[in-house]
């Protein structure tokens, strides 16, 4: 019964707004306390966690990725690779929008990071889409959700902490997301394509743009080739580690940005600036959650509620139901990080217990988080968009509300076919 | 006071950007002399995981907070009076000097411990891993007087625990 204290402590300084990482590490403390009730033990894991949690070979590709994602940016490679896929699909109506979702997804394979992404997409696409007369629902809902595809394809932050929480490998759950990433993408230029069919007042025709000039803007976009050569490639090919993966992605980045001379030296210190106040966010966190998490190993919990669904004798998909429900629910009121550190700590043992693959649970995972990142009331993403691309809060939630379709789809389809997300990388070498 | 506060900031902000540049680097060099000249380079693997990783993560953390990078749940608190509002503040202060103060001595009590311990870089190299456990105490006991010292700021909304609330300060996932 005491166990249950560490939670109503967690849910109160959550309530009172204590930063989520101090809270989950205040309740696993607590949690400790009660049961070890020996406060020199209870010093010496907390001192543990303060290295263990940071020291991590594979946990150093984060701060590399981040900065993959800065220098992108920075090198202008987003832009040249937004007009190169605007180009393409000029000829079409809601061209510009179906473009943005190329762009998004190929920005997706060079950074890491969907908030980085929806920034960047965000001052790219909406004052493009804003001139030629798109409604500002459609064009805040399709960066809204194209920059979620960020968390899918490769390389993606949240699927290297999730193999390290989880001990699954890392570049088997980067490339599983390749493909469910593919399929968001093709699902949500089918929404659009509906979108403008139903309101083609929302998407008025575009100029169509010369064979010369897609040509010449597809050349431009040559680094970007370049550089998810490198990523995906190396990672298929097994050649590379994902840290060596991430280092060599940032190195190129900027080696790039420098030989085009596009990443000023301002652009530099600003992306290294970037990389570590966010690098130092996502660590406090991690240490929380292992404080917590030693906690949940000493309470045997998860052990705990594997028996209790099993006594309830449940079909598994039921209680996978239960969990994505119960996960969405949540997510609107909890970050997707500190929620996601929480969840696997109860889910994890249940959901290999119950014989679902644990790359799958992965990416089934990272759908969730991008459901909870573009849904009110806390849509990270969403609030981003609004606040970098200046629409109305409202009008941006509209169209995501909408075209959140496509990543419902997406995990129907995921559920109904696991080998969507398992192929890829059973053929890795 | 506050002009100490901001160069030790800013000298911890450089050296972790430096330790980020230094880990590309090597990652990098690493990689490419083991794959095209057969030739990796020794102790990548320990330097990046003991040594960079904790500089930059704890280095950070002063920068980090003083630009508002704490995830909260602020749904609720942001709908409660403003008086009531300030008293939680206080208490959101108050809390977090005695959580990263209690990181601090817990981690500098373990690291005394292990202050001899080395890690072993070839065959022949040995470094000591005191360096990246003094970081640790040093990040933590900054952090910990910087949050203490912005307990006069809470009332004038500067606290970096309060910054960027409105928007929510984006995890980059």
């Amino acid at each position: 019964m005491e166990l249950i204290y560490p939670f109503i402590i967690l849910l109160i300084l959550f309530i009172l707004g204590v930063p989520i990482a101090f809270s989950l590490g205040t309740a696993g403390i607590v949690g400790i306390l009660f049961i070890t009730g020996d406060l020199k033990v209870l010093m010496s894991m907390v001192g543990l966690v303060t290295f263990d949690a940071v020291a991590s070979y594979v946990l150093s590709a984060v701060p590399m990725f981040i900065l993959m994602a800065f220098l992108s940016s920075s090198g202008g490679l987003a832009t040249d690779m937004y007009r190169a896929a605007q180009n393409w699909t000029s000829n079409i109506r809601g061209g510009v929008a179906i473009g943005t979702v190329f762009a998004c997804g190929i920005f997706g394979a060079m950074s890491g990071a969907s908030l980085a992404a929806a920034s960047v997409m965000s001052e790219i696409a909406i004052p493009n889409m804003r001139r030629l007369g798109y409604s500002e629902a459609l064009t805040g809902g399709v960066v809204s959700i194209g920059a979620t595809l960020d968390i899918l394809i490769p390389p993606s932050i949240l699927f290297v902490i999730y193999g390290i929480m989880t001990n699954t490998s890392v570049g088997k759950l980067l490339l599983a997301g390749v493909i469910p990433g593919i399929v968001l993408g093709i699902f949500l230029i089918l929404c659009i394509l509906l979108w403008v069919f139903f309101r083609p007042q929302d998407a008025p025709r575009a100029e169509p743009v010369s064979w010369s000039e897609r040509w010449h803007s597809s050349y431009r976009i040559w680094p970007c080739i370049l550089l998810i050569f490198i990523v995906m490639g190396l990672l298929y090919a097994g050649v590379a580690t994902p840290t060596e993966v991430a280092g060599l992605g940032a190195f190129f980045a900027g080696l790039t940005g420098v030989i085009l001379r596009r990443l000023t030296w301002t652009g530099a210190i600003q992306a290294f600036k970037g990389t570590i106040r966010i690098s130092a966010m996502i660590f406090m966190v991690l240490i929380g959650a292992y404080i917590f998490g030693y906690f949940m190993t000493l309470s045997g919990i998860p052990q705990k509620v594997i028996t209790a669904v099993q006594a309830m004798n449940l079909n598994r998909w039921v209680v996978m139901i239960a969990i994505c429900l119960s996960y969405f629910i949540f997510s609107m009121f909890m970050d997707e990080l500190p929620l996601m550190l929480l969840y696997l700590q109860i889910t994890f043992p249940l959901i290999t217990q119950l014989g679902f693959n644990p790359i799958w649970y992965g990416v089934v995972m990272a759908i969730m988080v991008m459901m909870g990142l573009v849904f009110p009331p806390v849509g990270l993403i969403v609030f981003v968009v609004s606040e970098a691309g200046r629409i109305e809060l409202s009008k941006v939630y509209k169209g995501a509300s909408i075209l959140i379709i496509a990543i419902v789809m997406t995990l129907v389809l995921l559920m109904i076919f696991p080998e969507i997300v398992l192929w890829l990388p059973s053929t890795m070498k | 006071m506050s002009r100490w506060i901001q160069i030790i900031e800013k000298g911890f902000t450089i050296l972790a950007i430096t330790s980020t540049f230094i880990m590309v680097c090597l990652t990098a060099a690493d990689a490419m002399g083991r794959y095209f000249l057969n030739q990796p380079i020794s102790g990548v693997y320990e330097i990046t995981e003991k040594y960079l990783m904790v500089f930059i993560v704890y280095l950070a953390f002063t920068y980090a907070y003083q630009e508002g990078a704490n995830i909260r749940v602020t749904i609720l608190v942001s709908r409660l009076p403003s008086k009531l509002n300030l008293v939680i503040r206080y208490f959101v202060q108050a809390f977090s000097i005695l959580f990263v103060g209690l990181l601090f001595v817990s981690a500098t009590q373990i690291n005394l411990e292990r202050f001899r311990e080395v890690v072993d870089l070839t065959k022949r190299l040995s470094l000591p891993l005191w360096p990246a456990y003094l970081v640790i105490s040093i990040g933590l006991l900054f952090l910990t007087l910087l949050i203490f010292f912005d307990l006069w700021n809470v009332k004038k909304g500067k606290s970096g625990l309060f910054k960027e609330e409105s928007s929510g300060e984006p995890v980059s996932m």
